[in-house]
């Protein structure tokens, strides 16, 4: 399965995310995602644009830190 | 921006140079469709398990069954009657020993009476009372009788005894042949049971040869069929057709999966894999100009071209230097020809006229000594005195004579010798150049042969091997030309449809959200009121100008004044503008973090409205908040 829209992400770290919206930049696959708490309520304070990495079958997710690279998505979303 | 798209889908297609319409492909495809399901089902028909009945010979089993039956019939029958015939000649020969015996009694019987004959008769011979002698003779009679009927009893014994061996033989040979006949109706049984046993006994071999054959045929041509299907498929029309129906139902991602395949079969052209456009326009020209040259100077070169020299030079050298061998040697014919001419005109005439001369002297000389034998021999008027110096001249005059005949002996072994030079030179020198000539003119007229030979070859090969290049050259200018048409890369036309089909993909993302009551817009908006957004570097933040049409957030802490804008709001320019943003990041480091998490999970919102309620119902209300 890959990372969509409207799917809730669970990750090696136990934090959960909501997948808001998807973009392509540089052949890369980028997604805006809110963060969710314990409750299943989310962190309004919290979102995040991961770029995807597939390795194999599995899927892994960076957070994208830089201003300038978050710059350029901010765009695309 | 569809159209945009589909335009430069076929500008890969013609980057790619392919030249066969989809139209031709799609119809040469159902052929080979329609073809291939024809010989699948015929392959399936006769690889199907119910072809064997086809094979299977019915008849020739009934036939086998039928003479089962009746081999078993005819054992039993030949059994019984060899048990009959063993009892026969168990009978007969219990016969046959009793009337051998039978024999032997009365052949010992006839020996008993012969001895007993010869004892009487011998007793009849030596007696003298009369009486006793009519005894004797009368016993003798008697025996003799007995005797006589002896023999008849042998005789009959004897025929009825070869009349039992004979019936024996006969019987012996008549329990053989039935013994042999039972046999070979056994092995005959053993050999039509295996057969109704083995079920390939009755396949018609022939006829399944024809099939396995046939069965051979359909699998190559269908080999063939697939491996054109596969040309076909993998065409970039044909691919760039598939890509563009994906986008008509708005399957991006296998869309831009086709596309990148056709990007891959571009990338495999000529001058196509070259990352930059830039580089691709600084160096292009100077290759088309290099690539035209070679081949311009390649053509003319072809054009200059001898191939039936080019090849054959090291056999036209060697022509030439024999060539100038028989020169040679012609040139030492001609010396040896004048020295013979000079030897026969000059030396030898010389020495000749030498010779008559000494000759002539020589014949004087003999005159003069004649006259002086005469003189001498008629002694008229001599002194002493004069014919002592008669004698002294006549000797004197002997002496000349014997030197001028040592001389003319001399100017003949002179003669002699210049015959042999000329000799020499004639016939041994001369032939010798001559048979040289020979060999050498023979070794030339060789060469001359193999030189067409040759060049028949090398003309062929040269030709076909320059033709070869020079195609190559004007393949690689041609390809020059072609890339030069196109004012992007592959890899460019390619990122410039992902991003168009990506932004189309998020307004679809978009339309999806607003089908679930969700307005990405109006979530950011009401994360720009609360001011709050703090993400793990920055914060995102209310926008001073909140009131316009294009939201705004700024990045608190490390960025200021950058825009967010929904996606409604991006037009073309928006895409060239971050087209060249995205020159520029090209720039810029990775931009993620070190650390990688994995996804360990993938679920979907399965009833948004209520399992997050907060997300629609505080942005709805938040959004309605801030309007």
């Amino acid at each position: 399965m890959e990372l969509q829209i409207n799917t809730i992400i669970t990750l090696s770290n136990n934090e959960k995310y909501i997948i808001l919206s998807e973009a392509t930049f540089f052949k890369d696959k980028y997604f805006r995602a809110i963060k969710m708490d314990e409750a299943k309520g989310i962190e309004s304070n919290n979102i995040v644009i991961f770029r995807e990495e597939i390795d194999d079958l599995d899927i892994y997710v960076r957070k994208v830190i830089d201003d300038n690279l978050l710059e350029q998505l901010t765009k695309l979303f | 921006m569809q159209a945009d798209i589909l335009k430069k889908i076929d500008v890969l297609v013609d980057m790619a140079g392919s030249s066969v319409s989809v139209d031709t492909l799609q119809a040469e495809l159902n052929e080979i469709e329609k073809e291939s399901d024809k010989l699948n089902r015929e392959l399936s028909l006769l690889t199907s398990d119910a072809i064997n009945v086809k094979y299977f010979k019915a008849s020739e089993k009934q036939v086998d069954e039928n003479i089962k039956v009746s081999l078993e019939s005819k054992i039993r029958k030949q059994e019984a009657t060899l048990d009959e015939l063993q009892e026969e000649i168990d009978s007969v020969s219990i016969e046959e020993a009793k009337l051998h015996d039978s024999i032997n009694v009365i052949k010992e019987k006839i020996s008993s009476s012969n001895e007993y004959i010869v004892a009487l008769s011998e007793r009849i011979a030596t007696i003298s009372d009369a009486t006793s002698l009519e005894r004797y003779k009368n016993t003798l009679e008697i025996e003799n009788k007995r005797l006589e009927d002896l023999n008849l009893l042998l005789n009959k014994k004897e025929e009825e005894y070869s009349i039992v061996l004979e019936k024996l033989n006969y019987l012996d040979l008549a329990r053989k042949e039935i013994y042999a006949k039972l046999e070979s109706d056994k092995e005959q049984l053993v050999e039509t049971k295996a057969s109704l046993v083995n079920p390939t006994s009755y396949v018609d071999e022939d006829l399944k040869k024809i099939d396995e054959g046939r069965i051979d045929e359909i699998t190559k041509h269908i080999l063939e069929l697939d491996k054109r299907r596969i040309e076909i498929i993998t065409d970039p029309a044909m691919i760039a057709e598939e890509a563009k129906k994906l986008i008509d139902v708005n399957d991006f991602i296998n869309a831009l999966s086709k596309i990148k395949e056709l990007v891959t079969i571009v990338k495999e052209k000529p001058y196509m894999n070259i990352l930059s456009q830039k580089e691709l326009d600084s160096m292009l020209p100077e290759e088309f100009e290099n690539a035209s040259n070679i081949r311009d100077e390649f053509a003319a070169l072809i054009d200059s071209k001898d191939y039936n020299i080019t090849d054959s030079s090291v056999i036209l050298e060697r022509i030439e230097y024999l060539k100038k061998q028989i020169a040679y040697f012609e040139e030492k014919i001609r010396k040896a020809q004048e020295e013979i001419s000079s030897l026969d005109t000059n030396d030898f005439v010389i020495l000749n006229e030498k010779l008559l001369e000494t000759i002539k002297v020589s014949e004087k000389l003999e005159l003069s000594i004649q006259d002086y034998e005469e003189i001498i021999a008629n002694g008229e008027d001599k002194t002493p005195k004069r014919r002592g110096i008669l004698n002294s001249a006549f000797q004197m005059k002997q002496k000349d004579l014997e030197n001028v005949y040592m001389v003319i002996e001399s100017y003949k072994k002179d003669q002699k010798d210049l015959i042999k030079r000329t000799y020499d030179i004639e016939a041994i020198e001369i032939a010798s150049y001559e048979e040289s000539i020979k060999k050498l003119k023979d070794e030339i007229e060789m060469l001359n042969n193999a030189l067409a030979e040759v060049n028949k070859t090398k003309d062929v090969l040269a030709m076909e091997n320059d033709k070869k290049k020079l195609k190559e050259l004007d393949d690689a200018v041609k390809a020059i030309q072609h890339r030069q048409k196109y004012n992007a890369t592959p890899n460019e036309i390619f990122d410039e449809i992902e991003i168009y089909l990506g932004s189309v993909d998020d307004k679809e993302i978009k339309d999806s959200f607003g089908d679930l009551n969700i307005d990405l817009n109006d979530t950011i908006v009401e994360k720009i009121d609360d001011s709050q957004i703090i993400e793990d570097s920055f914060k995102i933040k209310n926008s001073e100008n909140k009131d316009e049409v294009i939201e705004s957030v700024e990045l608190e802490d490390s960025i200021d004044g950058i825009e967010i804008q929904s996606m409604s709001n991006i037009n073309s320019k928006d895409v060239v503008d971050l087209q060249n943003d995205i020159n520029e990041f090209s720039k810029i480091d990775d931009g993620v973090e070190n650390e990688r998490l994995k996804v360990v999970s993938i679920e979907p919102i399965e009833n948004p409205n209520q399992e997050n309620p907060f997300i629609i119902g505080e942005y709805k209300d938040s959004n309605d908040e801030v309007d």
